[in-house]
């Protein structure tokens, strides 16, 4: 007969290096690693150097076997001849402040423990509010911020299109992933999916928290979020991919004031209209019957998205298009198809466009073209990119198309404008680096690192460029270090002999 | 920056050869495996699985002979699914992550070639990198010992957009100190139930044995994937790397040939079933024929070039089939593995998907193994007539001659097409790059599928294959296609090779980024036009109306 014995209860699966734990507020978590307490934050004692982590950024920590600091003043020693010592303002012995101390550390241990453990799906928490049902791996502050917004968005949504929400509706199941990672592995979507909206029964909201870019969250969560909204038109209804996905990406585009409490819809989305200036270099323009008629296309995203802004944003399509939208699932003589899910109804391409055409008061070819001119020179000649984030997405995409000098532009203008993307300030660097300017881009790594202490390709690429001024040691520690921090990037394998022999001018990625 | 070292990267696998020197074990017995030291008995009556030819982690694995069913009470569909048994190795060196330069002359110059092994780091990366059954989490997870040896226990769910159901997966990792073994079930989790206590009876019966059969495979070496540009060697140098190539995936296709099936060789295959072997003979027959028809039809291309002979892998239905495909990564550079997979799909020889999918992949490969360049270089429309057509044409039993039908789903399609205006002429279809062809949607794509199929069919085996104007056209085409593609070669051989110089200002990267965007474009269409140019110079508007009528009149169309 065999023997199966339970060896080892929850939380001892692997024993760690240290039992030190650091959380960001961010949601990372740093552990098997010794830490210490330094000005002005949490140093982690990586095996090639020190790395600072502000306070600011320090959601909780442990540091095992962290112990009270000697007597320092004299009443203190005096009071330490006696057996006694200082606890919550009062003297006592030290042995009972040593059992009260040890009692709390297990206490906090164990609730830094239980926030990092909520990064996992099997222990993710669970909220209700008014319209959702939300189950979550983000850190608390980070779930109350969408928690916030979401609720906000539903009721601007149901006010400015009219809507009832049926009383039996329930809370629209919510899933809001730690990261991206985690989004696809529990979500089930797929790479390359940033957030979905399972239209069909049971309903199911899946999005992620992108800690480098949380307004693109907050994009993907309202476009997302209008998806389900789009439904109340009618429960038993499928909105076809146009206007659906360019409605969704209309209200993609929404700030919340959390201080006046107003959220603003239907804002410019540059990362999209970057996408249309691309096309526009290209000399790719979308004809209004091929976007409005056609089934599914990509280009329902942005140049779809481009359509609802212009014709939302002028008094004399707004309300049409309104109406549009609303006569699909319900306007008489509609051709409706019967989508073989879930009890529910769509239309055609081509209905849409024939739907379209007589909602917007398109009567002949002419009327077509007119509208479809406006819309290009709309395009064209009205809508710029100006926010920093807009520049920040216009800089990646010039350098991911060989345009560095645009790129470099770009990317100043962005920075010079607020931006504090740590991402942002390592593409400049990386450009920077590539023609020479090794200084100005050690100092916007630096600048970076101050913001975001654990990102490890900005040591990885600093290093590059200290290699090539000279400094050779310096220069190996950063590459050694950046292992250190991030041990699954395969490109930080590659030792100093392996990188000096293949040349450092063109520093390898992720 | 990005895309100059994923050129000069070669991601290659761990190079773990699995020779298994196994015992495969029948119902209820015990399987052995003396190179990893193991043995499991499997539950009773499920089949021992093969293994893909690129597949260096899975040590074996098994199916369930009991199909499970679930029914989504939200749609009514009712899913069906047999449980899986996987046991994978994890071998602690070759876990490793590694990375490596390695500098070399060749031809007089130096070369340096980048390796980064990115092995599977542990199990739940394993899971992570092959996983595609839908969304899942680790729900629960304990320790346990089994006779003096740790094992870690998984359970992890599949909930959200699961394929076919929701699902459950157990677990139950032993830890060695050289190497891992993942013992791993997925069920229905609704008959998790009905099926957990043969599946504790599986992983309770693991044992370690003395490793007997030549130690831990890839423990200390490993086979390093060279990538090599096959297409600057001579037809000579090309065939004995193909011979070699085909040696080493028989031999292992053969190695690892699980209990219950049979094998033969045909002329230019190696056949390997798990059916009954009158299918198995007809299925490669339907192989044989095929391959007979293309070297006749297309003598030309490539005619020095040795095509390798596959090896033809018949499972018996398609819950096989399935479960031969799940769980690796079939992923390799270089020339790709000569195997080819069909099943018995129980739908009958001559209407069968699973025949249609074998033509169609045989004609692919025969293409590629003749003439690459050119089998890059054909337009998507030629390619899509052509699968199309063989898709739909069986070897018949007495004269073993292929035997052309025309489908008639596809000429139903065309018909709606041109009745409803949108049809293309064939003059116009030939003509459409890749870009066009494919269209901004799904309709505009199957539009043009259903196009280019009826237009080769018509060419290939319908009344053009009769006309005395067109029987010779689809040749004509390729060789003209083929000779275009060398001039235009030799035609930048020879051309400037001085490297432009790099944009100075905005402006001018614009028009280089301009330029450039269109360039593969522009390139594909100037190919299109020329071959066009060169195949139909003489050819007047009038031919072509007359040849369009005869086409359509075969359709039922005007």
């Amino acid at each position: 007969m065999r023997s199966l014995a339970l060896a080892l209860a929850l939380g001892a699966f692997a024993p760690t290096a240290s039992a030190d734990l650091l959380v960001l507020k961010d949601g990372r978590v740093v552990q098997d690693q010794k830490l210490a307490r330094a000005d002005g934050g949490i140093a982690i004692r990586y095996a090639n150097g020190d790395v600072l982590v502000p306070t600011a950024l320090v959601e909780d920590v442990i540091i095992d076997g962290e112990t009270t600091p000697p007597p320092a003043t004299a009443e203190e020693q005096e009071m330490a001849a006696k057996g006694l010592v200082r606890w919550e303002g009062k003297w006592i012995p030290k042995k009972r402040r040593d059992d009260l101390l040890a009692k709390r550390t297990v206490e906090r241990k164990k609730e830094v423990e239980e926030i990092a453990a909520h990064r996992e799906w099997a222990k993710r928490r669970t909220a209700k509010t008014k319209h959702f049902a939300f189950e979550y791996t983000v850190p608390q502050g980070v779930y109350e911020n969408y928690s916030a917004l979401m609720e906000a968005y539903f009721d601007v949504f149901v006010k400015d299109w009219g809507l009832q929400a049926p009383k039996n509706l329930g809370q629209l199941p919510v899933c809001l992933h730690i990261d991206y990672d985690a989004m696809v592995q529990v979500g089930g979507a797929g790479d390359g999916v940033l957030g979905y909206f399972r239209f069909v029964r049971p309903w199911d909201l899946n999005f992620f928290h992108d800690r480098t870019d949380p307004a693109f969250t907050e994009e993907v969560m309202f476009h997302e979020t209008n998806h389900y909204l789009q439904k109340l038109l009618d429960l038993e209804f499928a909105m076809p991919h146009f206007p659906g996905e360019s409605l969704a990406e209309y209200y993609g585009a929404s700030h919340w004031d959390p201080v006046k409490k107003k959220l603003s819809t239907g804002l410019l989305l540059e990362g999209r209209l970057c996408e249309l200036k691309l096309d526009l270099q290209r000399g790719e323009w979308i004809g209004l019957e091929q976007l409005v008629s056609t089934d599914r296309m990509y280009e329902h995203y942005n140049w779809g998205w481009s359509l609802v802004y212009f014709l939302m944003k002028d008094a004399r399509y707004q309300k049409k298009f309104q109406k549009f939208v609303a006569t699909l699932p319900s306007g008489k003589g509609i051709q409706r198809e019967v989508l073989g899910v879930d009890n529910l109804k769509t239309v055609t391409g081509a209905e849409v466009w024939k739907v379209f055409k007589a909602e917007l008061g398109l009567k002949d070819a002419a009327a077509v073209t007119a509208l479809e001119k406006e819309w290009h020179v709309f395009v064209d000649k009205k809508l710029q990119v100006e926010s920093y984030r807009g520049l920040e997405t216009a800089a990646r995409q010039a350098s991911g198309n060989s345009q560095p000098i645009k790129a470099k532009r770009l990317y100043k203008e962005a920075i010079e404008r607020g931006s504090t993307n740590p991402l942002t300030l390592h593409g400049y660097a990386e450009l920077l680096a590539r023609g020479g300017e090794h200084e100005e881009a050690i100092e916007l790594w630096k600048k970076a690192l101050a913001i975001d202490p654990l990102n490890a390709e900005c040591y990885a690429a600093m290093g590059r460029s200290l290699l090539v001024r000279g400094d050779k040691k310096e220069a190996s520690r950063l590459r050694r270090l950046a292992r250190d921090i991030d041990p699954d990037n395969s490109w930080f394998l590659f030792t100093d002999e392996d990188l000096e022999e293949i040349g450092t001018d063109e520093p390898p990625k992720k | 920056m990005r895309s100059r070292w994923s050129s000069l990267l070669a991601s290659v696998l761990p190079g773990l050869l699995v020779l298994l020197l196994a015992s495969a074990a029948g119902a209820g017995e015990v399987y052995e495996n003396p190179n990893f030291g193991i043995k499991l008995r499997p539950p009773k009556g499920w089949t021992q699985m093969p293994q893909q030819s690129s597949e260096e982690w899975q040590v074996v694995k098994y199916l369930s002979d009991k199909t499970y069913f679930w029914t989504d009470k939200a749609g009514g569909w009712t899913f069906e699914f047999k449980p899986e048994l996987t046991v994978v190795a994890f071998v602690t060196e070759v876990t490793r992550q590694k990375a490596e330069v390695e500098r070399k002359k060749e031809d007089g110059k130096d070369t340096i070639t980048i390796l980064l092994r990115n092995p599977y780091k542990d199990y739940l990366d394993y899971l992570k990198r092959t996983y595609s059954g839908g969304g899942y989490y680790v729900s629960d997870e304990k320790d346990l010992e089994l006779e003096g040896v740790p094992v870690h226990v998984y359970e992890i769910k599949v909930e959200k957009l699961a394929r076919g159901g929701p699902k459950r997966i157990v677990t139950w990792l032993y830890k060695q100190p050289e190497v891992e073994f993942a013992l791993q079930i997925e069920v229905f989790e609704d008959s998790y139930p009905k099926v957990k206590g043969l599946m504790e009876d599986a992983f309770k019966s693991f044992r370690l044995i003395p490793r007997t059969g030549g130690g831990l495979p890839g423990a200390t070496t490993g086979e390093k994937l060279v990538v090599e540009d096959t297409t600057k060697l001579t037809p000579k140098q090309r065939e004995k790397r193909r011979r070699g190539s085909e040696r080493k995936a028989q031999e292992k296709a053969l190695k690892t040939v699980p209990d219950g099936w049979d094998s033969f060789r045909t002329k230019r295959f190696l056949v390997l079933y798990h059916t009954d072997e009158k299918f198995a003979r007809r299925i490669a027959g339907q192989a044989e024929s095929l391959f007979a028809w293309l070297e006749a039809t297309f003598p030309f291309v490539g005619p020095d070039e040795y095509v390798r002979c596959p090896v033809l892998r018949i499972c018996k239905d398609s819950d096989e089939y399935n479960a031969y495909w799940t769980g690796g990564i079939s992923f390799s550079f270089g020339d790709r593995a000569p195997e080819v997979v069909a099943y018995n799909d129980q739908t009958g020889f001559q209407t069968g998907w699973a025949v249609e999918r074998l033509n169609q992949e045989l004609s692919d490969f025969w293409f590629h193994e003749r003439d690459s360049q050119l089998a890059a270089a054909m337009p998507t429309w030629l390619v899509s007539g052509l699968l199309e057509t063989l898709g739909n044409a069986r070897c018949d039993k007495t004269t073993g001659k292929m035997e052309f039908r025309a489908d008639e789903g596809g000429r139903d399609e065309v018909r709606q097409i041109v009745r409803s205006g949108t049809a293309l002429r064939p003059r116009e279809l030939i003509r459409q790059t890749s870009e066009d062809f494919m269209g901004r949607s799904g309709d505009q794509y199957r539009s043009s599928r259903w196009q280019s199929g009826a237009w080769v069919f018509y060419l290939t085996a319908g009344a053009g294959a009769k006309d005395a104007k067109t029987k010779e056209l689809l040749s004509l085409y390729i060789r003209n296609l083929k000779q275009v593609v060398v001039d235009r070669e030799a035609l930048a051989r020879s051309g400037d090779k001085t490297t432009p110089e790099a944009p100075k200002t905005e402006e001018e990267e614009e028009a280089r980024f301009k330029e450039r965007s269109t360039l593969w474009r522009q390139r594909q269409k100037e190919l299109l036009d020329e071959t066009y140019e060169r195949t139909f110079r003489s050819w007047t508007d009038k031919q072509w109306d007359a040849i369009e009528q005869a086409y359509f009149k075969t359709l039922g169309v005007k």
